[in-house]
């Protein structure tokens, strides 16, 4: 099994730490870079997405995992951070897998992210400065499909906190009109500026990029066919970019807290789905 | 009485998305929830939100996301109900 190697990385703002599992066995066959999810799911996620970057560095993928900056081992403060600024991170760190080259069709580059990496992922292929994107992939675990609904996310669990304790104060929840106050949702201090930027990040037009794999995680059973709404997201995707698949597959909530419980079927599906070649039948 | 029709549904998605490995079987109605299952925090119970949304194919309207509605199983399935119309 590959190991990873830590790298600092200059990101916008600040150095950023990145952990590059490099592709068993020389030339790598693609690039991967993950997007991480935000706050506390970063942290839930974590475990898995270190096994699931093992396995695919083992199928033969340079994988590069990082911290954005405000969170993790990378530098800056969470309430430093803003969207443009996570944004900028995202490329730095495509560029610094990418080697400063831009993707080919032999090497294909799958941006894979999770929870509102997702989100980020959109807007990093959505801005006119990205590398060239036609030939960026989207790998999607249990996405937010842009940067409202990632605040949405976070507006509830705010909720959720007042349920179970004293209200918040109103002081200590989020002002939806008031753009410079530093507000904390779930223990984490949100900048005026990620607020803004998240606010202002509606779902947008698909860019014209490759293929998207959605790989969502259900509480009952198998699935294949996708619910109504993620219908719609995929016709969209397939309207402007290209192939899209979608498996529901059954396991734990491993975005939502820390644990140990393993998700082997998760990152089995993951594996198979990017090493179809991007003119293959779509998994499932 | 709360409805019943959904609670076998709604006990599968809770024993999944709080992780409690089988221990919903037993619950009922009348199970309280919040304040009573550690299993449910603020994060927990947004990530129980999402697990439902997917699977009743809903979007809850989050004025509706009240307290009183996490307060049993019996009140989570009436606000399925009533958002299932």
């Amino acid at each position: 099994m590959t190991t990873g190697r830590a790298l600092y990385f200059q990101g916008a703002q600040g150095p950023l730490l990145g952990v590059l599992h490099p592709a068993a066995g020389g030339r790598p066959r693609g690039h991967i870079l993950h997007l991480p999810a935000f706050a506390e799911e970063a942290n839930a996620c974590r475990r898995l997405v270190s096994q699931a970057a093992r396995a695919l560095s083992d199928a033969g993928w340079s994988v590069l995992l990082f911290d954005l900056r405000g969170t993790g081992d990378s530098g800056g403060q969470f309430k430093e951070a803003t969207w443009s600024g996570w944004t900028d991170d995202a490329r730095a760190a495509l560029n610094t897998l990418l080697h400063d080259r831009a993707p080919t069709n032999d090497t294909p580059v799958w941006l894979w992210g999770a929870r509102g990496g997702v989100a980020l992922a959109l807007e990093l292929l959505a801005a006119p400065q990205s590398l060239p994107t036609a030939l960026c992939n989207l790998l999607a675990w249990q996405p937010l499909w842009s940067g409202q609904q990632v605040l949405q996310q976070w507006q509830r669990v705010d909720a959720a906190r007042s349920w179970l304790h004293a209200p918040s104060p109103a002081s200590d929840r989020i002002p939806v009109d008031d753009a410079a106050a530093i507000t904390w949702v779930g223990g984490y201090p949100l900048s005026g500026g990620l607020k803004a930027g998240l606010l202002a990040s509606a779902p947008k037009p698909v860019p014209p990029v490759g293929r998207l794999v959605w790989l969502d995680t259900l509480p009952t059973a198998d699935a294949t066919d996708p619910p109504l709404g993620t219908q719609r997201q995929l016709a969209r995707w397939t309207a402007q970019g290209g192939p899209a698949a979608w498996r529901g597959l059954a396991g734990p909530s491993y975005w939502a807290s820390v644990s140990t419980a393993n998700h082997p079927a998760l990152i089995t599906a993951t594996a198979q789905a990017l090493q179809d070649t991007p003119d293959a039948s779509p998994p499932g | 009485m709360p409805p019943m029709k959904l609670l076998p549904e709604v006990l599968t998605v809770l024993d999944q998305a709080l992780q409690l490995e089988g221990r919903a079987s037993t619950f009922d109605a009348h199970t309280p929830l919040l304040g009573a299952l550690p299993e449910l925090d603020s994060m927990t119970a947004v990530a129980l939100i999402g697990a439902l949304e997917v699977h009743f194919g809903i979007q809850f309207n989050d004025h509706d996301l009240q307290a009183t509605a996490f307060e049993t199983v019996g009140s989570l399935c009436e606000l399925i109900e009533q958002t299932l119309g």
